[in-house]
């Protein structure tokens, strides 16, 4: 018989985290990327003009 | 709601950590790039992706666009790019841990936060760094789009050589070597012709100067930046897995 270990609130031990789903996990994922494609790609003069020195500094590509 | 924790986590450990970043990046780094546009000549000819201007100190020769003043406005827009920056490295770097612990039973302690933090340090700085050094405004360098790809693609490999390195088994951690080194035997884009624009041999000493000190400043910055990212991220996953944290609350 499966045992589910984040079924039951007693089966979360002090190291165990619950886990989750591929579809969470993605969509922060895409958070991140979209984050730092807006950053350190974005080719809109608006977005490099602010983003200027944090580009040079972070080692994207810039200019 | 899983999710909304890491996002609020991510952004709790981008402001701190990119307040941080800026701050480091003001007392150096950004220093060293407003004394290089000293140097920069208009380049008009060159048409590898230069619509931007010449940042900061002359405004209007061919930039209608909106850009920050130089000084606060300028500090102020940069602060707020780097919080946004941090948040975006604290995403994917809670994603990877949360994947780690929970899916493949690693403990993740503040002190191996700053091992993720080195790891992410030398995926994000170094490897890119190797092919195509910090720059600084002044230089010219092969088109945007090439190197652009060819960050991308050495950030991915590298990553995907430490998950490899740390998380396969036995014979299978082989396989990060090629992956690390692919993209430097490739090789970055490199420019043809002289990287200074400005004839000057005055300004090229200066700016060859100026670049020195910029690796060294950013290298500095960027390994305590990551090194508290690491440090942030691993205490948020260790709060969760508490009894107390958010996870039994949630």
């Amino acid at each position: 018989m499966p045992i589910s270990s984040v079924s039951s609130p007693a089966a979360v031990n002090d190291t165990a985290l619950a886990k989750p789903s591929i579809m969470q996990l993605s969509l922060a994922t895409l958070f991140g990327v979209s984050i730092l494609f807006m950053i350190g790609f974005a080719k809109m003069d608006v977005a490099h003009n602010a983003a200027h020195d944090t580009r040079h500094t972070l080692v994207f590509p810039c200019h | 709601m899983l999710l909304r924790r890491l996002i609020l986590a991510s952004l709790l450990i981008g402001v701190v950590t990119g307040a941080l970043l800026s701050l480091g990046q003001q007392l150096r780094a950004s220093q060293l790039i407003h004394a290089a546009e000293v140097y920069e000549v208009a380049d008009h000819d060159h048409g590898e992706g230069h619509d931007h201007h010449s940042h900061g100190h002359d405004h209007g020769e061919h930039d209608h666009t909106w850009m920050p003043a130089d000084g606060t406005e300028r500090t102020f827009y940069t602060l707020v790019s780097d919080i946004c920056a941090a948040t975006g490295f604290a995403a994917l770097m809670l994603v990877a841990m949360t994947v780690a612990a929970g899916y493949g039973q690693r403990r993740i302690t503040p002190a191996r936060g700053l091992l993720w933090g080195l790891v992410g340090f030398i995926a994000f700085f170094v490897a890119p760094g190797l092919g195509l050094p910090p720059e600084l405004p002044g230089f010219k360098a092969a088109p945007l789009e090439a190197r652009q790809l060819w960050w991308v693609l050495t950030v991915s490999l590298t990553l995907v050589a430490f998950a490899l390195l740390f998380f396969a088994r036995s014979w299978q951690k082989l396989g990060a070597l090629p992956l690390l080194l692919i993209p430097h035997v490739w090789g970055a884009p490199q420019l043809n012709g002289p990287a200074i624009a400005n004839p000057d041999p005055q300004a090229i000493a200066q700016l060859e100067q100026l670049h020195h000190s910029f690796i060294i400043a950013t290298t500095l910055t960027n390994a305590g930046f990551w090194l508290l990212l690491g440090l942030g991220c691993a205490i948020a996953i260790q709060s969760w897995s508490k009894p107390h944290g958010a996870l039994s609350a949630a």
